[in-house]
This record gives structure tokens, C-alpha cells and sequence, in this order.
């Protein structure tokens, strides 16, 4: 199965989204991490690169305003590991929802990414 | 400009954002959530601390990864990243004859990372304008950098958190554009 990662300006935020997918389907993986360096309000490049790190399957990554989406892509191109990771658009909690819930009735990656665009495109 | 002025006018930012860093604030708190001042002056902090290197290229990489770390805001991955960018240009000094090859490096640095074309009301507008003034052979002053950004203060925002407030925006500089004057002030000065 594949994994979630939540990246967002408040930790408070990615902690409680990873808490209400881990409720609705326990069986997903969520990695969850936001704000800057200090804990504050706001995002780096690290903050992604800890969920990315993290990850031992390919993943679908939800991010919301701004700089965050700026972050996950720099990440994004500076990855060199062999997982398949994906910036999903898509509003950050209802994206991260479906797609967990896509996942654990046994969508696969792709499938579940598909069905995330199609309701939030 | 060789990288040891570089490496001094970078860290000299500090300074800079420490005295500008009410004036960027109240800039972003009218259209924005008013923490360009803090961010800008967190990184410079941090560039003062940590970067080192002894050619333009190791100078401009250093500085890059350290404000992709340190901004905090959409700032850090759109002058951090582009700061890497501008590392790819191969030259031993930054001269009159080639400072538009690191304008229009960092021009489509923010460009891709921000997705903007000009016009927006943000900081790619003092670009693109830098860039076209070195096109036309005139030399970057402080007062022409001051002047393109200023000139974003008629245009409604389409990009960025400032597109939020939608016409509210009009008549204000756009915070992103003023610290640009700096940032691209310690670049082209000693040119």
C-alpha cells in the first residue's frame, strides 16, 4: 500500500489530519510534519525532506498554501531515492481523506491519485 | 566583483533587513500576513552565520541552501532556490558585462518556482524590469531598483498570499519587490 505525507505551514494542522485519516483508515501509513524550522507558522525545505525521508513506499504528498507547494516541488526535484512520490493538488484535508480512504479499500497509487483529481479538478 | 565582496555585501543584508524589517512588515501585514520583515531577516541572519566560499559560484550555492532553510515563507524556496540557480553561472567575477546572465538566471528561477510571468505584483516584476534595463545597457542603480519596485504599487495582485485581498491590494508596494531592491543592490552595487 502506499503512504500519505502531509506537509502544511501549522504541525498543529498536519497532526490533525493525520489524525482524522488514522481514524477513518488505520491502515495507512501518515506522515505528517509542518512550520518552519523553529515550530513556527511557515514551511522548509527540511520540514518536506523529514517526511520524505521518512517514507519507506511510494506516496502521494498533500500540501497547502504557498510556499509549502514551493518546498514539496524543490524536494521534489532534488529527491535521487527510488519511490515513487507524487504531488497531489487537492485541498489538503478532504484530498489526504479520500485518498486514504481510496487506499485502504485497495485503490492502488495511481488509482487513488486519479480519484482525488476527479473530485477535486 | 570578486566572490570575497560578494560574500561581504551578502552578509551585509543582515544589516540591511534588520533596518528594513518594520518596513517589510508593515508592507506585508496591509496585503499579506505580515511576516516578510521577520522572514527575510531570519535567512540573512542566517547567511551572516553560515555561508562561506571562496568563488562566486561556491558563495552564491552557500547562500541558497541556507535561505531555503531559514526564510520560513514563499521567500525562502523562490530566493534560496534561485540563489542556486545563479550558482550554475560559471564565472570568476560578476561583471557589468555579465551581471544580466545572474538577473535573467535568477529571473527564471523565480519564473518556474513561482509560476509567475510579470505583472502579478510581486518580486519577479523588479526582475524582469532589472533584466530588460541591463538589456537596453543601462547600469542598475538603487534608485532605478527602488523605482521598479514602487511601480508595483498600481497593480492589483494575481500571485502569491496578496492575491487574496484582490483590489485591496492596489496602492501598496508589494513586500516581495522591496526586499528585492536589497537583495539585488548586494548583487549588482560593486559591479
Amino acid at each position: 500500500m502506499a503512504t500519505i505525507g502531509i506537509i502544511s505551514h501549522s504541525n498543529d494542522i498536519a497532526q490533525g489530519v493525520k489524525a482524522l485519516l488514522e481514524q477513518m483508515s488505520p491502515s495507512v501509513t501518515v506522515i505528517a510534519k509542518g512550520g518552519t524550522n523553529e515550530g513556527g507558522i511557515g514551511t522548509s525545505i527540511d520540514t518536506v525532506n523529514e517526511v520524505i525521508n521518512e517514507m519507506e513506499e511510494d506516496a502521494m504528498l498533500f500540501y497547502d498554501i504557498g510556499s509549502s507547494e514551493m518546498n514539496l516541488e524543490m524536494a521534489l526535484d532534488l529527491y535521487e531515492g527510488t519511490l515513487q512520490l507524487y504531488k497531489v493538488d487537492a485541498p489538503i484535508v478532504e484530498g489526504a481523506f479520500l485518498a486514504s480512504v481510496s487506499l485502504s479499500t485497495g485503490a492502488t497509487i495511481e488509482e487513488a491519485i486519479k480519484s482525488v483529481e476527479k473530485e477535486f479538478s | 566583483m570578486n566572490a570575497e565582496l560578494l560574500l561581504q555585501n551578502l552578509k551585509a543584508l543582515k544589516d540591511t533587513f534588520e533596518q528594513e524589517e518594520q518596513n517589510l512588515t508593515q508592507l506585508d501585514r496591509v496585503i499579506g500576513d505580515g511576516d516578510h520583515g521577520v522572514n527575510m531577516l531570519r535567512g540573512f541572519k542566517a547567511v551572516d552565520e553560515k555561508v562561506s566560499g571562496t568563488t562566486i559560484s561556491e558563495v552564491l550555492k552557500s547562500t541558497g541552501m541556507t535561505l531555503m532553510s531559514s526564510v520560513g515563507g514563499a521567500s525562502g524556496p523562490l530566493y534560496g532556490f534561485s540563489f542556486v540557480k545563479m550558482a550554475g553561472v560559471d564565472e570568476d567575477e560578476i561583471t557589468s558585462d555579465n551581471l544580466k546572465s545572474f538577473i535573467d538566471e535568477f529571473k527564471n528561477a523565480v519564473a518556474t518556482r513561482g509560476k509567475v510571468t510579470g505583472g502579478e505584483k510581486t518580486m519577479y516584476d523588479v526582475l524582469l524590469k532589472a533584466s530588460k534595463h541591463l538589456e537596453e545597457g543601462q547600469p542598475l542603480t538603487n534608485e532605478v531598483l527602488q523605482q521598479f519596485a514602487d511601480e508595483t504599487k498600481e497593480l492589483e495582485a494575481t500571485k502569491g498570499r496578496a492575491a487574496y485581498f484582490k483590489k485591496d491590494s492596489v496602492g501598496h508596494i508589494d513586500p516581495g519587490a522591496q526586499s528585492m531592491v536589497y537583495v539585488l543592490n548586494a548583487i549588482s552595487k560593486d559591479v
